[in-house]
């Protein structure tokens, strides 16, 4: 009995998504208004019942799975970003006329299955996480009629086939190495499980999108709709780091050194591509994909530290982690917000003197964006900060130093949509779409949470690092 | 051991065939060469350590692979209707 | 010297799967390239999986991508090989590392060889109670887990493949 209540978080929000399809199909004329509301109310029993179970502590359920505090940490993450999600989608597939049901309910599946990448010890959970996570987000990269939403899934299902493949192979190694998928079991023959672990981790990195399997990134960023890119970019990158997370961490003996030198090449790499490839993109999007990129090499400094300090790096990385969440998807609401019609407006032109036109959208735009190229007020300073220091702590000095300064190549390119609006060409062409109480509300919270996690971090990361 | 070099070979063939073939089908066929290289091995590990674990492992990738395939099959039709043709050279619209 | 036979089977259909310039001959050099990779399991008595991979994999699965060829109806065309279209550099650059990793795994199983035998081996012939029992006791968490997978690749495939 004590085990369904602490497995709450995770069940509640597969049965919410099959009750949602099912009514979905049995009434027809069920507003998007209502289904919306019902998803979110179960994201946030999920995220009630994470909190309890927090509190509560850890459980584990047969071997295979275990609900500690950074599960439960995780999920709570995962239902926030995804009620953020479903929130900023509600002009947009309301304008164009999508059907509601199958889209909260897929959003809800990927969310069971992240909290399933946070919550197996075992190969085998950890992976079919992974691919319920992976199918839900192929399908909703093809959410839209339109041609390049299409294309956007059959490459990003065609990436992610072949990566999740590496993976399998990975583990199949793994358990010729041990004689086990359990992530714990001790190694009866090295060797092998040196080759297991560099085709495991090539497979995360792929759906991390690191370097040098980053390249399906930008195009499937581009191509999907943008509520759904914006979910890309939060919950499913956030799951995927835990899943690296928990792999990286329960892997008796850890990495090893060599691993380590790898993971600091991988890192560096990852964020001065990510950094220089975003510096003279048109696209706004385009150019947050790239910049994604980059927050994935520095989400890797974390798992540098974590062969050092577990505790340490678990809070650097879920703290980065939120920071980035709440950034990146106020960054893409505000896309939204001024996406018209059937249309996506994500061009520099089309944001030019937004500043005069719409100062508060500006400001906001601004605020995130700040955050993203880590301005000292913002969470994404206090979590840089945070990650550089604890980095720091353990000696890893050049690596702290080329993280800075790709920071500083970043603010270049972040600057640009803010020079654009506010001392940009007024576009008289087409006029602000009326006001869109849904993603203005995603915009409000987003922002605030940005200030809060800047001016006063102490409280959450005590919690992150209960 | 002679099975877990059969089974990397088929891996290789698998990537092969999505490096360089062009039709979406064949490559689908090709990421499903590559899981099957690991059921291989994963049958031939679990003789190895005298333990069952393995093939039931593999019974539960089948149901993956499955879901797979079919998602990929049906991003491939939906394709279809929109280019009438599977040659991945026509889906470049997004900018390199 | 049945291995080699069998393993010579499966690596001749398999290059044949990528080769084929029609997708239903392709298709149907999978099925056999499956189907040696089942007698193989067998060898390795692994039957449960062995009849599985012929009912499921062989079968349903393959079914299902013989059926979207003949739905789509395609002529096949000339073969033309593309070499890694695009970012070749940084694509080449995965594709290397994943070369580099495979060439370590050969080099691994051949100097390594000697230490995988298996130390007993007896009495692990995977029969259908043997396995379905460890499916259903130690694997009983994944196995309900997949349905949930199931479940969405159904709503997915579903959602794709429907019209307007």
């Amino acid at each position: 009995m004590n085990i369904l209540i602490q497995s709450l978080p995770l069940l509640i929000m597969p049965a919410v998504a099959a009750f949602i399809l099912l009514i979905g199909a049995m009434w027809r004329r069920i507003s998007g208004e209502s289904l919306l509301i019902m998803a979110v109310a179960g994201l946030v029993a999920a995220l009630f019942f994470g909190w309890q179970g927090f509190l509560a502590g850890t459980a584990s359920f047969p071997a295979d799975i275990i609900f500690d505090k950074i599960f439960y940490l995780t999920v709570i993450i995962i239902a926030i970003a995804l009620a953020l999600a479903m929130l900023v989608s509600y002009n947009y597939l309301a304008e164009r006329k999508l059907p509601w049901p199958e889209y909260l309910a897929l959003l809800l599946f990927a969310g069971f299955g992240a909290g399933l990448m946070a919550a197996g010890t075992d190969f085998i959970v950890l992976f079919i996480g992974l691919e319920t996570i992976s199918i839900a987000a192929y399908v909703l990269a093809g959410y839209t009629r339109d041609g390049s939403s299409k294309e956007a899934s059959i490459k990003y299902f065609l990436m992610g086939a072949f990566a999740s493949a590496v993976l399998l192979f990975g583990i199949a190694f793994f358990y010729g190495a041990t004689g086990s998928v359990l992530l714990s079991a001790a190694p009866i023959n090295k060797l092998l499980m040196v080759l297991a672990l560099a085709l495991i981790i090539s497979g995360a990195a792929f759906k991390v999108a690191a370097f040098p399997f980053q390249w399906w990134t930008p195009d499937v960023y581009e191509g999907s709709p943008l509520p759904v890119t914006a979910f890309f970019a939060t919950a499913v990158k956030a799951a995927a780091f835990i899943m690296l997370f928990r792999i990286v961490a329960g892997i008796s003996g850890g990495l090893g050194l060599k691993f380590e030198s790898l993971l600091i090449a991988l890192s560096v790499a990852t964020m001065t591509f990510g950094n220089l490839a975003a510096l003279f993109q048109e696209n706004i999007k385009r150019m947050l994909a790239y910049s994604s990129i980059a927050h994935a090499g520095y989400m890797l400094i974390a798992f540098v530290v974590l062969g050092k300090d577990a505790n340490l790096a678990g809070a650097a990385l879920l703290f980065y982690i939120l920071a980035y969440i709440v950034m990146s998807m106020g960054a893409f609401g505000v896309l939204i917000y001024l996406s018209g019609g059937e249309k996506e407006f994500c061009n520099m032109p089309d944001v030019a003197g937004l500043g005069r036109r719409s100062p508060w959208l500006a400001a906001v735009f601004g605020l995130f964006l700040l955050s993203l190229a880590g301005f000292p007020p913002t969470a994404g300073f206090v979590a840089k900060f945070y990650l550089f220091k604890s980095a720091m702590a353990h000696g890893y000095v050049l690596l702290v130093i080329a993280a800075v300064i790709n920071s500083l190549i970043s603010v270049y390119y972040y600057m640009r949509p803010v020079v654009a609006m506010y001392f940009g060409e007024f576009q008289q062409e087409r006029s602000l779409p009326k006001i869109r109480y849904s993603v203005a509300g995603v915009l409000i919270f987003c922002a605030i949470f940005v200030i809060i996690l800047g001016l006063a971090p102490a409280t959450i990361l005590a919690i992150l690092s209960h | 051991m002679e099975y877990i070099v059969l089974s990397v070979i088929i891996f290789c063939i698998g990537v092969a065939g999505i490096l360089l073939r062009r039709n979406l089908i064949i490559i689908l066929m090709s990421v499903e060469l590559m899981l099957s290289a690991s059921n291989i091995s994963f049958v031939a590990f679990s003789k190895m350590h005298g333990n069952l674990d393995g093939q039931a492992v593999v019974l539960l990738l089948y149901v993956l692979a499955a879901c797979e395939a079919a998602v990929g099959l049906a991003i491939i039709v939906g394709l279809f209707r929109l280019k009438g043709s599977v040659d991945i050279q026509l889906f470049r619209d997004l900018k390199k | 010297m049945i291995f080699y036979l069998i393993a010579f089977g499966i690596v001749v259909t398999a290059i044949l799967t990528i080769a084929s310039r029609n997708s239903v001959v392709s298709a149907l050099w999978l099925v056999a390239c499956l189907f040696a990779q089942a007698i193989l399991m067998v060898t390795l008595e692994a039957h449960l999986v062995a009849a599985m991979q012929v009912l499921l994999y062989a079968g349903a699965i393959m079914v299902l991508i013989l059926f979207v060829i003949m739905l789509l109806n395609l002529t096949p065309k000339e073969l033309k090989w593309k070499f890694i279209a695009g970012e070749r550099l940084i694509l080449g650059s995965g594709v290397i590392y994943l070369a580099g990793v495979m060439g370590l795994a050969l080099w691994i199983i051949y100097k390594k060889g000697a230490s995988f035998v298996p130390a007993a081996g007896g009495g692990t012939a995977g029969t259908v109670e043997a396995v379905g029992k460890l499916l259903l006791t130690k694997y009983a968490l994944p196995f309900e887990l997949v349905s949930v997978t199931l479940l969405v690749a159904i709503v997915g495939a579903i959602l794709t493949g429907r019209g307007k």
